[in-house]
């Protein structure tokens, strides 16, 4: 499976419907003795490791020379990336990831990595998916997976957390997070001289330049001075502490706050969400999308009507932070991701196949794009029909909302520039609409005369 | 002392950072290095102490305090 080469001790891959792994002879005891362990059962239960079991079937039925231990493991309802994760996220991943950390080495475990990849999410809920990283714990051992913690996880929390910057762009670029050496320079004085900022990240980038340039050398493994196990708890679980206390920089972090300061056209969402849960109702789907899911309202509808789970798709990296604290705080099987529409995650890393693409991945059973498509089509120059074509295209049934030209959002889009919409019609939308999809109903639902269309493509 | 740290601490601030790409984890050990070799320190001054006070106090503790931090083997 994609990414999975970096580690040779062993690998995943897909086998029809079923997720499988192939460990290596070097790394198989280990992964025996963890299994057997009662961290094990104990991580696998509070939903914190993926389900992993001892595959029954014969490594060499399935071709594979060379496993010693062939292992399965439970799905995750959706693959999503650290750079898609909104602030909420990425936080509860890095803590999940420390957690793991210290839970394994009371039982004499350790972790030998401390990637961001390693991770995903159930609805709001992190679940570390790579058995093949935890290793044993050898008394005086370093952290070998603190740079790369610090890369992935500290430093873009710190970009935002710190700069208000959002990490999301910076991150879906360079793949592997953000470089200390890059982020320092970026850090005001007061922020440097923070102890844990200093110790994780200035030191460590100041003794880097200095090793560049001869004047200190790290030794090898063999020849350093043991790090005695307290002194590595102390270190994991100061930046637990730490971590846990990171915020974005804004006003609003919490969704309730965002949510009683938006309570006008309270009759108009009251519309929608009948419309929506009727159609959910209808349509039981498993995965829902919800394309510009704002702060998840129709997710927690679409949830309320059965669907299975419901992946949120925000251009607006706060925003997507309040769903995601909302989904954590509400338990939905929610998950809303940093995801722009016009420009959707590519597939990248190693030959363009490391990560999937958003479009490789998106496997949804039913659509929510509500007051989303006015963005596209008038605020990205996005041509009508190409964007309805797109938008069909995600899930064979769903509910698509029109906004008029003449309601007030898109004459405020329009106030400043040229209208060079003129097939930007309710009519054209319809057609365009029906000629991808059968229109199973349409309703206005706003004063300004929204219109929601309920459509579904199957044969 | 304190002088010769804030010089210390005003230099690897100010200096100007590398981004040319060493060793992924030569700053990590580095650091960790030298968190080994504070706590090695600690545990000394801690021996220091206990033993001071069996002094004063005139009566000696069965466990060896230096044995307090070892991993189990």
């Amino acid at each position: 499976m994609a990414g999975s080469y970096r580690d040779r001790r062993g690998y995943v891959f897909a086998a029809g419907d079923r997720i499988l792994r192939a460990v290596s002879p070097a790394a198989a005891g280990v992964q025996r003795e963890l299994l057997a362990s009662p961290v094990f059962a104990r991580l696998v239960s509070s939903g914190q490791l993926i389900g992993t079991w001892v595959a029954p079937d014969e490594a060499s039925a399935l071709g594979i020379e060379g496993a010693a231990l062939l292992l399965e493991h439970e799905r995750v309802p959706f693959v999503s990336y650290p750079y898609e994760w909104p602030f909420a996220a990425l936080r509860a991943a890095a803590l999940l990831q420390l957690d793991l950390h210290l839970a394994l080495l009371e039982h004499g475990f350790s972790l030998a990595d401390a990637s961001a990849y390693n991770i995903q999410f159930r609805g709001p809920e992190p679940v570390f998916i790579d058995v093949l990283s935890v290793e044993r714990y050898v008394p005086g051992a370093y952290w070998n997976g603190h740079r790369q913690f610090c890369d992935q996880f500290l430093s873009p929390l710190l970009l935002t957390a710190r700069l208000g910057v959002p990490y999301n762009a910076a991150y879906r670029g360079r793949i592997e997070g953000i470089s200390s050496t890059e982020l320092v320079p970026l850090l005001r004085l007061r922020d440097k001289i923070r102890p844990q900022t200093f110790l994780h990240l200035v030191l460590p980038a100041r003794l880097e330049a200095a090793a560049r340039r001869g004047r200190v050398d790290a030794r090898p493994p063999a020849a350093r001075r043991p790090l005695p196990k307290p002194a590595l708890v102390r270190l994991l679980a100061g930046l637990r502490r730490w971590i846990e206390r990171l915020h974005p920089p804004s006003r609003q972090t919490d969704w309730t706050a965002y949510a009683r300061d938006n309570t006008y056209q309270e009759a108009e969402r009251s519309a929608k969400r009948e419309l929506v849960a009727r159609a959910v109702r209808a349509a039981a789907p498993r995965a829902v999308l919800d394309l510009g899911c704002n702060t998840g309202d129709y997710a927690a509808v679409a949830l309320e009507a059965g669907a299975g789970h419901v992946v949120g798709a925000e251009a607006d990296p706060e925003t997507a932070h309040l769903a995601f604290v909302r989904a954590q705080q509400e338990k939905l099987r929610f998950l809303p991701t940093v995801q722009d529409a016009a420009n959707p995650s590519p597939s990248q890393g190693w030959r363009d196949a490391e990560r999937a693409s958003f479009a490789e991945r998106a496997r949804f059973d039913f659509l929510v794009a509500l007051a989303v498509e006015h963005h596209l089509a008038i605020g990205r120059n996005i041509p009508l029909d190409e964007l309805v074509r797109w938008m069909v295209g995600l899930a064979p049934q769903g509910v698509v909302e029109f906004v008029q030209k003449t309601d007030s959002t898109v004459r405020r889009m329009l106030a400043l520039r040229e209208d060079i919409f003129a097939d930007y019609t309710e009519e054209n939308f319809r057609q365009l609409l029906a000629a991808n999809a059968r229109i199973v109903e349409s309703r206005v639902v706003s004063g300004e005369g929204r219109v929601i269309f309920l459509y579904d493509r199957r044969p | 002392m304190s002088r010769l740290i804030a010089v210390t601490l005003l230099a690897l601030l100010l200096s100007s950072p590398a981004y040319a790409y060493l060793d992924p984890g030569t700053g990590s050990m580095l650091v960790q290095g030298l968190l080994a070799a504070l706590a090695v320190a600690s545990a000394a001054v801690a021996a220091f102490w206990t033993r001071i006070r069996q002094l004063f106090s005139g009566r000696r503790k069965p466990a060896d305090p230096e044995n307090r931090d070892a991993p189990p083997s």
